[in-house]
């Protein structure tokens, strides 16, 4: 849950990137970092592995700035995205407001895109929490690859795998170029931001 | 559906996402637009002014600029870049005064972002830079002073934005833990406390938890 500091009128929000290994969770991190590096005054940590995966997860926070008199600081997480790492991901999990799911474009990870999403579901049903019933976008990254010839999954049948039933923003993506990365950031930080407005009183003005 | 105190709060943020998010002051894109004039043979000759607001228009800027040398608040702020943005679609066919209102906007941004924490350098350039467009309009100049104008204001603005801008170290992103040095041990150090104690919480947890197993392997084999 959203950390609320009346006193100092301060909101920390916490969201995280989920979905399979290697689909770019972290990738999506590092764009927003090197591109708005003049605007994000702290540094993005990052734990990896000896072959460049995440072990424990990735941190960046920043602040958007004053809505309606509260300070926004916003802290992004990544989770690993590797199976045997689940005890992680309940981890990072805890205290979550808002979740953007990474799925991976490429036909080969069909299975994997939707085990991670069911993953999630059961991870966040251990703190009860429902998938349903949380702000939640979804990325389809690694469109770019279609150009280079990679099969990739239509737009359509990742729609019918991923969000069919939750039918939440989505963005079909590519966080190598940066297509859509920021705006799948925006969309995030805006449902979190307006699913706690009760919390915060906001809009009282 | 949402209410009216939905839609309030999602303008504002959605206003405010903009600004975080926009093109208009990456170091990088700063650079493209102020990079181009120092090439003398790529500005053009002054072309007619696109629209018959324009007199209207800097007058309001000017009042403007008046008002943030007494105040700077998000209202003057946002006006003031209103007034730039129209000025930029008149201007768009004369390349020297449009790149002086693009580097206006930019610094408007800018100072939009940071409010009370912008440098206070920026303010004394954005005066002289809306100085300089003032001259350019009222003064017949050759195209070879406008030029000359552009190419020193592009020479401060350099100076200016090594101070803004002032060269970071990306690393820290792409470094592995193996190799972590005293400057990531601070960053990760940096993490919040609750999360620091998880972390904490976690590992101790997972050793333990081996340590019990390779225990009772031992006893087994005793």
């Amino acid at each position: 849950m959203a950390l609320i500091n009346p006193k100092k009128k301060e909101v920390q929000v916490k969201i995280v990137y989920y979905g399979p290994g290697r689909g770019g969770k972290t990738t999506n991190l590092e764009y927003i970092n090197k591109k708005f590096r003049s605007r994000i005054k702290s540094e993005m940590v990052t734990v990896k592995t000896y072959n460049d995966r995440t072990l424990f997860f990735d941190f960046l926070p920043f602040d958007i700035g004053m809505i309606k008199g509260y300070t926004i600081k916003i802290q992004f997480y990544t989770v690993p995205g590797q199976v045997k790492y689940n005890a992680t991901r309940k981890l990072v999990l805890r205290g979550v407001d808002g979740i953007v799911f990474v799925a991976d474009s490429m036909t080969l990870r069909q299975e994997m895109n939707i085990k991670s999403l069911e993953n999630l579901r059961e991870n966040l049903a251990s703190f009860n929490k429902d998938l349903n019933n949380i702000p939640l976008v979804l990325q389809y990254n690694k469109r770019d690859l279609g150009k280079q010839g990679i099969p990739i999954l239509p737009i359509e049948t990742l729609e019918s795998d991923l969000n069919g039933s939750l039918k939440v923003p989505y963005f079909p993506a590519s966080a190598v170029t940066g297509e859509n990365v920021a705006a799948t950031m925006k969309k995030i930080i805006s449902l979190t931001v307006i699913s706690l407005r009760e919390k915060l009183d906001l809009g009282g003005k | 559906m949402k209410n009216e105190k939905d839609i309030s709060i999602l303008d504002e943020l959605n206003n405010r996402l903009d600004d975080f998010f926009s093109d208009e002051l990456t170091e990088d894109n700063i650079s493209d637009i102020f990079d181009e004039p120092v090439k003398k043979s790529s500005i053009n000759t002054p072309r007619p002014v696109n629209c018959q607001s324009v007199k209207k228009n800097f007058d309001d800027l000017k009042a403007i600029l008046l008002e943030m040398d007494w105040e700077i608040n998000e209202d003057n702020l946002n006006n003031y870049l209103n007034e730039i943005s129209l000025l930029l679609n008149c201007y768009s066919d004369d390349r020297v005064i449009y790149l002086f209102l693009k580097l206006l906007k930019s610094l408007g941004h800018y100072m939009l972002y940071k409010q009370s924490n912008a440098n206070p350098d920026v303010l004394k350039f954005l005066y002289n830079s809306f100085g300089c467009i003032e001259k350019i309009i009222s003064e017949k100049m050759t195209e070879y002073d406008r030029n000359l104008l552009i190419l020193k204001e592009t020479e401060k603005f350099k100076q200016l934005k090594s101070t803004i801008f002032p060269k970071t170290n990306n690393k820290a992103a792409n470094n592995s833990f193996e190799n972590v040095d005293e400057k990531k041990k601070m960053t990760f150090k940096s993490l919040p406390e609750e999360i620091q104690k998880e972390i904490n919480d976690y590992i101790e947890n997972e050793i333990n938890a081996k340590i019990n197993e390779l225990k009772k392997r031992l006893n087994k084999i005793k």
